[in-house]
């Protein structure tokens, strides 16, 4: 039996070949490490990441690519963010209510370190937030707005290029988490007014798990999650202000960057519109089939609703491992269940502590895949 | 020989930068290793000749990348571009 892959709110399966293909051609012509050596193979190495690096910048209409920071994962560039701005006891930070924990964490652990508020709007039911809460709750003492682009939990996406209007005009830094739109939805960082963008590699923008992104806009300055050799002014002992160079120290992941880079491209050739459209139409199928499975409850957005492939739903009178459960073994379809480390959304829409099932497609998916799933669900819920 | 000239950068990153729009430019470059005497960093420089060297140097401040120029032949630093 064929696997059925519904996880890509996770990390996007399977990759495009030319994504697979460039990762082993890494190791096979190039494999050696970049930005350190002169020898034409090294040379060969850091063209490979600056194109990588221009090619995210061109994804998120950044003006200068120095301004995209490599990252392990979208966790670790929202960390960069969070933690790196300069933070002072008594400080404002407002966010939603359908943060994951790459969010929350951070900004708990800055609560109790650094004594900043954070203060948290809450969204409605369906996942959705109103800019005018925003603005409204924006003090003197507010340093920043964190949202997610879109929920991770129940596809709601939120109205960043309002709200980023709104923080750029009462001089509040925005930061975007953008793991789940990233390559699925346009971004412009200059339209939006986006000050600080942190997204996965491996989810809409098909490079390998260990790839992620920071993109910070000119004139911000953040203190460096971690310190190291960088290649250049190799003759001074502490860590160079200038970008990338400031937030990336140690050997990259180059083949990962790699995959990244074939990645990125074949969303630029895709089109993100494209992409985008293809998604909506599998989401609008799903959300279809779900609906009708006895006993379903689906949560979030109402159809028709701006919404990314992400649905989160329940069958009454079977818990969501066990749909889970029964999905794998019977069927061989893999979804995630329980709280998608996003305890703050299952509580925003009821779901608090059992979770849902959450099902999330990807481009790569097919029509079929979804009837398939359909008919699973019929089974289990009898 | 025409003589030869060494742009240094403050990055890799900006070696590559001024790497692609030089090619795009039809400038011809070349990577070379940073001459220990001029910078301490373990990667690249660029390398032009001499009867390019003012069109290169206008062209990378135009674009604004921050370099510093040196004739390898009297091994003197001619300056910030």
């Amino acid at each position: 039996m064929k696997l059925i892959y519904l996880d890509n709110a996770a990390t996007s399966f399977p990759k495009p070949p030319a994504v697979v293909r460039a990762v082993r051609e890494y190791f096979e012509k190039i494999g050696v490490n970049a930005g350190r050596s002169a020898y034409r193979r090294a040379a060969t190495a850091s063209r490979l990441v600056f194109e990588t690096r221009e090619l995210v910048a061109r994804l998120i209409h950044a003006r200068d690519s120095a301004r995209v920071i490599f990252t392990l994962n979208a966790t670790e560039a929202l960390n960069l963010a969070i933690l790196g701005l300069p933070w002072n006891k008594g400080d404002h930070v407002i966010t939603s209510s359908i943060e994951h924990n790459s969010v929350m964490r951070p900004l708990r652990h800055l609560e109790r370190e650094k004594k900043i508020r954070v203060e948290l709007i809450t969204c409605g039911i369906d996942g959705q937030l109103d800019p005018g809460m925003v603005a409204a709750r924006i003090q003197k003492r507010t340093r920043l707005v964190v949202m997610a682009h879109a929920s991770n939990v129940i596809g709601a996406v939120l109205p960043v290029r309002e709200i980023g209007r709104i923080c750029r005009r009462r001089g509040v830094l925005f930061l975007v988490d953008a793991a789940q739109t990233a390559g699925k939805t346009a971004i412009n960082v200059e339209q939006d007014n986006i000050d600080l963008l942190a997204f996965s590699g491996h989810k809409g923008l098909f490079g390998p798990p260990g790839t992620g992104c920071l993109y910070l806009r000119a004139g911000l300055e953040l203190q460096p999650l971690k310190f190291g050799g960088t290649g250049s002014q190799s003759h001074r002992d502490v860590q160079p202000g200038f970008l990338p160079d400031k937030y990336e120290c140690g050997t990259l992941n180059l083949p990962g960057i790699a995959g990244l880079h074939a990645g990125v491209a074949f969303v630029l050739k895709q089109g993100v519109e494209r992409i985008e459209g293809r998604i909506a139409r599998f989401t609008g199928r799903m959300l279809r089939i779900i609906s009708r499975v006895r006993g379903a409850i689906v949560y979030g957005p109402e159809a028709g609703v701006l919404r990314t492939g992400t649905i989160a739903f329940n069958i009454r009178g079977v818990k969501p491992c066990e749909v889970g459960r029964q999905l794998d073994e019977r069927h061989n379809i893999a979804v995630r269940v329980g709280m998608h480390c996003s305890p703050h959304c299952h509580r925003t829409i009821g779901t608090y502590p059992e979770g849902t099932v959450r099902v999330s497609v990807g481009f790569l998916n097919s029509a079929a895949d979804i009837d398939v799933l359909g008919k699973a669900l019929c089974r289990i819920a009898g | 020989m025409p003589n030869r000239w060494v742009i240094i950068f403050e990055s890799i990153y900006f070696v590559m930068k001024a790497e692609k729009l030089l090619k795009t430019e039809s400038f011809a470059v070349q990577l070379i290793p940073v001459p220990r005497d001029l910078s301490s960093d373990c990667g690249m420089a660029i390398e032009v000749t001499a009867d390019r060297i003012e069109p290169v140097r206008d062209f990378l401040s135009h674009q604004q990348i921050s370099c510093t120029i040196h004739d390898r032949n009297q091994n003197q630093n001619k300056g910030r571009s």
